[in-house]
């Protein structure tokens, strides 16, 4: 969230869009209501009348995967009828700045697209550059080069009637999206897996990106993008690096030809020296020295040729290069799109150690029904977890708020908390290593590792908010450690500098709201620097003063020269006023330092001729890059029942990841054999793989079975009625489930011939007390390229009386 | 205490059941074995252990779709039929609105079960007691809120007292029927007004509410005419045996049969 | 006059010139079949209808075992006096039954007449058949309550197999019944065993027979048909 749950209740507009906010986020609809008590109105856009839909003011049922048309087609209703904020814009974002000649976009394509590798190169992708290798720009947001300008040009082709076509959504009603969102400001876009389980996940975020700064909506109070993150530690988990290819604090993952930090430091900027020698004292202490490159070969490279996202890694093991599998707090034999790989690559592992509550499906895939446990050679180990409540700790929410929990209970039995289970494996692991002198041993022998005989989870919070290494004291602030020099202070994830720095800040319950604003900044403590509203400067005109008078975020106090508020300003430095370079910049983590409409190609601060001793340039920041195009464009998913109306003959996104590498397993089905359209989600009353959820007798009568919903059509076609079994097919599996026939989903036309959509839920498996079969037997894991996350709202099936 | 309200806002519920749940652990309800009824809906009605879930209606006109849920639970009437037609004097009312099954008098007679316009209290047939949703009177009585009121997120429940709520169920009504037209404020006035009191986006009927729910007149009859008429009638049937009795008595009925009987054994006169 | 001197005889055939045979041993089964399970009932029944009565049940271990046996024993009277009609000198029960449904104009008279007997004095009405107007109106409130009162019983013991506005309805229906039944006992028990010319009646009951006198004096036609019959 670039806001808050809490901030939801400022908001004028809401769009919900690849959210079902009021089944699985319920919270929010505590402030939606809020706001909507107010006047807000609120817009879902969804493949299914939902729960969340119930309560809009405007609902439109769209064909899965298609987001970007439409939203492509509010893109340009904004920009044709300059609803576009312009001091905004000017002040603010990349508007102005003029592109590269060399970009193109032309037949599905941008320019720099290698047939070979099905990868972009993104040298034309930049920016015009002046003499001290800053952006040109435009004067007047009609120059043709300005960004701006391009983005008119690039959605001109997405008319409503064309949005139509492609969507199922009448033009009308993306008309009355577009007014009812451009209308009121500030808006608020609520988003979660409904948009990111695509090949086209991360243009379809960008596609909010480029409404929201267009409109002005982002650094204001009730406005932002506002991602609902799954689950409740999630947004921590990502904090602290669960995707392959980062460090805590999002810094980029070293790679194979970064031999030394100095190469690291060329490939990502100078910016990242601080955070990642911060991190190696904080990972090797007292061994991480300006000597050893503070460490920097301890750290593991990745080879920039693989991708290790989930589903990838599933491959991997199939091939056979995994031999243990630690599986922490996931059920990846039910969650996994196509999860046929899933149950293969599992039985090729020496070893699985499993540590959950219950014994979960991924536990116990060697006796689900069908399978044979004598094929299979793989030693399980089942470690019992603690339970939330069982363990003392901080949950960071989709607010950013680390919020810190005491264990209301010991754990029971032989449960441990998962901080105990690693320690002592850890420490055990390194008895073994005692003693080697060999250099791959180093990292573990090297290693610091002082959380105590019982490990404590403040010790481990304390680290990751980093020590003065000095004095061997907590860092206070945020502050203390951007103003540290290199080498002196150490943090375990920079972004939450400041946490633990005058008591634990994360433990925190002060809920009065002086500014009526919902900011709560006595409330636990948000990253960075107990910020609520990020970008919040951008809520301020040129001068620091706030732009909305009921919502005052931030502003300049001249008096006593500093940014001061109701919120903390997130500004690069709170003593550099709105006319300096600094107080201008609202997007502080962009090289350019405004947002950016364009996702352009650019390293800031890097040197125009190269050094006198031919070492490499090295910039201070580069920009980061989307890998499948600088802007969104619409691209049919994997599996549709069409073909791609703007550019037929790059109908799917270029650059998506479509697994193949076992075609008996990773198999695509044609619209001939599968003409339905099958999306799938969760309910409220089981939570994501299920494997809590379905053994809580209270939840399973709550919602004790998995089902398909259909259209009253469809079921008519298929001759069935509410209640009945039906069996859904796809060409990775099938799954026999009771049908709901409803008028909540309707059929509807993609380019004049009628489709259906047919929705399941996803949380079951076959174990626990409530076992059912699992959907993703039928779902497709082709990845979106950036991010690799599979394509498990949308797959083609066929659907018949079971 | 005074009278209490807990006002069910169904334009803000999004049927996530939390509260069925918070009923079931404050209450130590055991779950029950269920199967999807209709749409969303898993339980189909109360039982002795489920005293509130939620209802689901879908409804498409116009091209609109409207899908309704609504919290069903005992509405605590102001004027319960329940308790009038309870047979042991187990179901009583409180000051503060609250109509409560005493079990410890409750002989499962289900009188209260089948005169319930709602059809809200049911017979547990192994400990031949009726259930029902108490309102949490433990909670309330000890100044806490009713435990679905306190688990609901989207602001669906409040409680508090009845004059306070009302008056924000009028504006709210006001705001409602922008959208929806036909909502309503249920429970104000029906069964001389009910602790809980809905607003309802659509007619009660489309909640498979009753319109006008009413103390069935079969109770009343049953309660205030067959019951003292019919006392009354065997009291003087009873009176009227007394009165033959002495009748005969005063009139030497019963002297005359002991002669006859005395000549019959002397020898007959047939 | 002839004598007869079978006890499971042909009705109004008598073994004597002071005796006649009123009722047949099924008839009498059935009687006092429902005449104990009546009071059964409305023991058992009392004690959930009324609450002053319910210590009374104690008696008896209870009012849940007073529910229950309330059941057995309303499954006790309908199947046993039920079956009595076909296995119990059926065809007496069913000239009962024709009896009590045929309203004379003599039978009129007795019930307008009959309140003053009922007090001791002496009423004024012709000769009645083998049972008298007030008799007739006894056993059909006998008849329409027990039909009542099962019906109703039936529908509140399987409440929830039925609609909730029949079950409603049953409750009154019971309690009304049970009224008019308890009220019509009373009097039948006071003629039957206090009023000194009725209670004559009452060995016909017991064992099936009653004196001549009592016959001639108060089912005069019955007793000049059973008479002409028998020569």
């Amino acid at each position: 969230m670039t806001n808050s749950w809490s901030d939801l209740q400022n908001s004028q507009v809401f769009l919900i869009a690849g959210s079902n906010c009021a089944e699985n986020h319920p919270i929010a609809m505590r402030w939606i209501n809020r706001a909507k008590e107010k006047g807000a109105k609120m817009i879902v856009v969804d493949p299914r009348f939902t729960r969340t839909a119930s309560q809009a003011d405007v609902f439109a049922q769209i064909r899965p995967g298609t987001d970007i048309a439409y939203l492509g087609a509010i893109i340009r209703y904004i920009i044709e009828k300059r609803l576009y904020n312009e001091d905004y814009l000017r002040n603010n974002t990349n508007a102005l700045l003029k592109l590269s000649k060399n970009y193109k976009f032309e037949e599905g394509l941008f320019s720099g697209f290698d047939l070979k590798t099905n990868k972009y190169g993104v040298d034309s992708w930049g920016y015009q550059l002046g003499a001290d290798n800053k952006p040109l720009k435009a004067t007047a947001f009609e120059d043709p080069d300005c960004v701006l300008s391009k983005l008119k040009e690039h959605y001109s082709r997405y008319t409503f009637e064309t949005a139509e076509k492609i969507t199922g959504i009448p033009a009308a009603k993306i008309q009355e999206i577009a007014e009812t969102f451009c209308n009121a400001r500030p808006g608020s876009i609520l988003y979660a897996l409904g948009m990111t389980q695509h090949t086209t996940a991360v243009q379809g975020i960008r596609a909010y990106a480029v409404i929201q700064l267009l409109l002005g909506n982002i650094g204001k109070a009730g406005g932002g993008i506002n991602a609902l993150r799954g689950e409740p530690n999630v947004q921590g988990s990502t904090d602290m690096a669960n995707l392959f290819n980062s460090l805590p604090g999002y810094l980029p993952h070293p790679i194979s030809t970064d031999k030394t930090l100095q190469d690291y430091l060329v490939r990502n900027g100078s910016i990242q020296e601080k955070p990642v020698v911060a991190l190696l004292k904080a990972w090797y202490g007292e061994h991480a020295t300006k000597e050893n490159d503070y460490g920097f070969n301890y750290l593991p490279k990745n080879n920039p040729a693989t991708n290790a996202t989930m589903v990838k890694v599933f491959e991997l093991m199939e091939k056979g290069q995994f031999k243990l599998l630690f599986n922490f707090g996931s059920n990846s034999l039910v969650s996994i799109a196509n999860r046929q790989l899933v149950r293969s690559a599992l039985k090729k592992l020496d070893m699985l150690v499993v540590s959950d509550l219950f014994e979960i499906e991924t536990a116990q895939f060697w006796r689900e029904p069908g399978v044979n446990p004598q094929d299979i050679q793989t030693e399980v180990i089942m470690f019992p977890a603690a339970f939330v409540y069982e363990k003392a700790g901080s949950l960071t929410n989709s607010s950013r708020w680390i919020q810190w929990k005491d264990a209301a209970i010991k754990p029971l039995g032989e449960a441990k908390p998962d901080l105990d289970i690693i320690d002592a494996l850890f420490k055990r692991i390194r008895n073994l290593y005692a003693g080697s002198t060999e250099e791959k041993d180093a990292p573990i022998l090297k290693a610091r590792w002082d959380y105590g005989e019982e490990p404590s989870a403040l010790k481990v919070l304390q680290e990751i908010n980093g020590y003065d290494e000095t004095t061997g004291k907590v860092l206070p602030t945020l502050a203390s450690y951007l103003n540290a020099p290199v080498g002196t202070v150490s943090t375990g994830c920079w972004i939450y500098a400041g946490v633990t720095g005058n008591g634990n800040l994360a433990a925190r319950r002060k809920n009065d709201d002086p500014s009526g604003l919902g900011i709560f900044n006595g409330w636990s403590f948000a990253w960075p620097g107990n910020i609520r509203i990020l970008y919040n400067r951008a809520s301020c005109d040129a001068q620091g003063q706030p732009l909305d008078s009921k919502r005052k975020l931030v502003w300049w106090d001249a008096a006593n020269k500093i940014w001061t508020g109701n919120d903390g300003a997130d500004v690069v430095d709170k003593t550099k006023g709105p006319d300096t370079p600094e107080g201008m910049q609202s997007f502080r983590m962009n090289p350019e330092g405004v947002g950016r409409l364009f996702a352009a190609k650019y390293t800031s601060g890097l040197p125009i001729t190269p050094s006198a001793q031919g070492q490499p340039l090295m910039g201070v920041r580069p920009a980061g890059l989307c890998v499948d195009g600088p802007i969104p464009e619409f691209y049919e998913p994997t599996e549709s029942p069409t073909v791609n109306l703007l550019h037929p003959n790059v109908s799917a996104s270029p650059t998506a990841i479509v697994p193949s590498a076992f075609p008996e397993i990773q198999k695509r089905g044609k619209p001939e054999d599968y003409p339905y359209v099958l999306t799938t989600y969760g309910v409220v009353e089981q939570f994501c793989a299920g494997g809590i959820t379905r053994n809580i007798p209270w939840l399973n009568e709550l919602m004790p079975e998995p089902f398909a919903e259909i259209s009253k059509n469809l079921a008519q076609k298929i001759g069935v009625k509410e209640g009945d079994k039906v069996e859904v097919s796809s060409a990775r599996g099938k799954v026999m489930v009771r049908c709901l026939v409803t008028d909540r989903l309707q059929t509807y036309q993609t380019n004049g011939k009628d489709t259906e959509t047919i929705g399941m839920p996803w949380s079951w498996g076959f174990a626990g007390l409530n076992p059912g079969p699992s959907t993703n037997e039928l779902t497709i894991a082709s990845l979106d390229p950036g991010a690799g996350t599979p394509e498990t709202k949308v797959c083609l099936v066929n659907i018949r009386r079971a | 205490m005074s009278r209490k309200m807990v006002f069910v806002d169904t334009s803000k519920c999004t049927g996530c059941k939390g509260c069925t749940v918070a009923c079931k652990e404050w209450n130590e309800l055991p779950a029950e074995k269920t199967q999807l009824v209709t749409s969303y809906q898993s339980m189909k009605d109360f039982t002795p252990k489920t005293w509130t879930y939620i209802t689901f209606t879908e409804k498409y006109e116009n091209q609109k779709m409207n899908w309704y849920m609504r919290k069903a639970q005992c509405f605590h009437c102001a004027e319960p039929a329940c308790l009038k037609s309870c047979s042991s004097n187990a179901i009583s009312k409180t000051e503060s609105g609250y109509v409560v099954i005493n079990q410890e008098l409750c002989i499962g007679c289900g009188y209260c079960v089948e005169n319930c316009p709602f059809g809200v209290p049911k017979l547990d047939k192994t400990t031949k007691k009726a259930y029902k949703c108490t309102g949490c009177i433990d909670r309330v009585e000890n100044g806490r809120t009713p435990s679905c009121v306190m688990t609901c997120q989207p602001g669906t429940l409040e409680f508090g007292e009845r004059e306070t709520l009302l008056a924000q169920a009028e504006k709210r009504l006001i705001e409602v029927q922008k959208t929806h037209p036909r909502a309503r404020i249920y429970g104000e006035t029906e069964m001389g007004g009910t602790t809980f009191v809905y607003l309802l986006l659509d007619a009660p009927e489309v909640y498979g509410l009753p319109t006008n729910p009413q103390i069935p007149l079969s109770l009343t009859l049953w309660k205030d005419v067959i019951r003292p008429v019919g006392g009354i009638a065997v009291g003087g049937a009873a009176a009227a045996v007394v009165v033959g009795v002495l009748g005969n008595l005063l009139r030497g009925g019963y002297r005359e049969q002991a002669q006859d009987e005395k000549e019959e054994q002397k020898g007959g006169k047939h | 006059m002839a004598v007869q001197t079978r006890t499971k005889g042909k009705f109004g055939q008598t073994i004597g010139p002071e005796k006649i045979l009123r009722f047949t041993l099924g008839e009498r089964v059935s009687h006092w079949v429902h005449a104990l399970a009546f009071f059964l009932l409305l023991f058992t029944g009392l004690g959930i209808l009324a609450l002053g009565f319910r210590p009374a049940l104690g008696v008896i271990g209870g009012v849940q075992i007073a529910r229950l046996l309330h059941r057995i024993v309303a499954v006790v009277f309908v199947v046993v006096v039920g079956s009595m009609f076909f296995i119990g000198n059926p065809k007496y029960h069913r000239e009962w039954l024709t009896m009590i449904f045929h309203f004379t104009k003599a039978d009129w008279q007795h019930v307008s007449a009959f309140p003053k007997e009922f007090f001791g004095g002496y009423g004024d009405y012709p000769a009645q058949d083998r049972f008298n107007g007030g008799e007739k109106i006894n056993s059909l409130i006998t008849v329409f309550g027990s039909i009542f009162i099962t019906l109703s019983g039936l529908v509140m013991w399987f409440a929830p197999s039925f609609p909730p506005v029949l079950v409603r309805w049953a409750y009154p229906v019971h309690d009304l019944t049970m009224f008019m039944m308890t009220t019509a006992v009373l009097g039948h028990m006071y003629l039957g065993l206090l009023h000194p010319d009725t209670r004559a009646a009452l060995p016909g009951m017991l064992n099936g027979y009653v004196s001549s006198k009592f016959a001639k004096a108060h089912h005069g036609a019955w007793y000049e048909r059973v008479k002409k019959g028998q020569k």
